[in-house]
């Protein structure tokens, strides 16, 4: 009986700390595997405009498919390439930034790029973007 | 004729500067750490998309933290800051809004470095407090570069360390803040 227990209560350990090691190793989730919600930069500047609020329940950490026109490119501090897409609003294009720092895009391109929403500050961010 | 002429160009000028008094960013950076000496490890973060205004007449100040825009190395820890740390669903962005106070020691149009005092109201997981920064702005050209590093007492923002992790994570979190602004 005590054999039995304790073959159980090893058995329950060995899945504890490997679902913990699973759960402190597993990386940050990638844009390209999640399925996004297609939208224009427009359209998500105007959702942001007109109510924050409800677009931060509908839009915030979710993956973003998103279609514009590269109105700007440039470097973070750290070499982050950050692109700005025309939201039809000159002051709050929304701004993507991509994961890769290799990542070739140019200004007056159109593209489509998958990427998690963080909010609108002074104009819609994204980050962790990847080329569709 | 000429008066009018005059007038204009003084109406000209004194628009351009009016509408060139406020530089922008939105790719300043801010970083934290609030490892606990005894933590194997690291609790720290970047943000790479802070937004920044400046006023370079008034020395007016405004920062504004996307709070999901905050990279951490393990996924884990940066789900955990999010859902309890921060709540940042519900506090979606932090905020500082306040001005440079020592501003007849800064000199926004001649090259230099000088020291700051910047004083204002921040606002970290829905709770404000009086906060008065030190920090440096250095002016090349049109160029500005400001930095700070400061504290914040997690606990005069509602943030609550649970017991069992309360000997990894500091009580005090060190922010460090870069912004660089470029006038257009």
């Amino acid at each position: 009986m005590l054999k039995k227990i304790s073959v159980v209560l090893g058995f329950l350990i060995i899945i504890g700390v490997c679902t913990a090691y699973y759960m402190w190793t597993k990386p940050a989730p990638k844009a390209e595997d999640i399925k996004g919600i297609t939208m224009t930069a427009v359209q998500l500047n105007k959702e942001f405009t007109a109510d924050e609020t409800k677009a931060n329940a509908s839009y915030l950490d979710k993956v973003i498919e998103i279609s514009g026109t590269v109105t700007d490119v440039s470097a973070n501090q750290d070499g982050g390439i950050v692109m700005i897409l025309d939201s039809g609003d000159p002051m709050a294009g929304v701004q993507c930034t991509m994961r890769d720092k290799g990542a070739k895009v140019a200004k007056g391109q159109t593209v489509t790029i998958k990427g998690f929403c963080r909010g609108n500050n002074m104009g819609v961010a994204l980050n962790d973007c990847v080329i569709k | 004729m000429k008066k009018f002429i005059i007038a204009l160009s003084i109406l000209t000028i004194g628009a351009n500067t009016g509408f060139a008094q406020k530089v922008m960013t939105r790719t300043a950076k801010i970083s934290f750490t609030a490892t606990a000496a005894s933590s194997p490890e690291k609790i720290d973060a970047i943000n790479n998309e802070v937004a920044n205004i400046v006023d370079t007449k008034t020395g007016d100040l405004v920062f504004q933290v996307l709070v999901k825009s905050f990279k951490f190395e393990r996924a884990l820890m940066q789900e955990h800051f999010n859902e309890n740390y921060m709540e940042s669903d519900k506090f979606p962005k932090a905020e500082f809004k306040g001005a440079i106070a020592n501003m007849a020691d800064v000199n926004f149009t001649k090259d230099g470095t000088y020291n700051a005092k910047v004083g204002g109201k921040l606002t970290i997981h829905g709770v404000t407090n009086d906060v008065s920064v030190p920090g440096t702005i250095t002016v090349k050209g049109n160029s500005y570069t400001l930095k700070a590093k400061f504290p914040v007492t997690l606990a005069d923002y509602k943030i609550a360390i649970p017991g069992v992790v309360a000997d990894k994570i500091n009580k005090v979190a060190t922010i460090t803040l870069e912004s660089n602004l470029t006038q257009k």
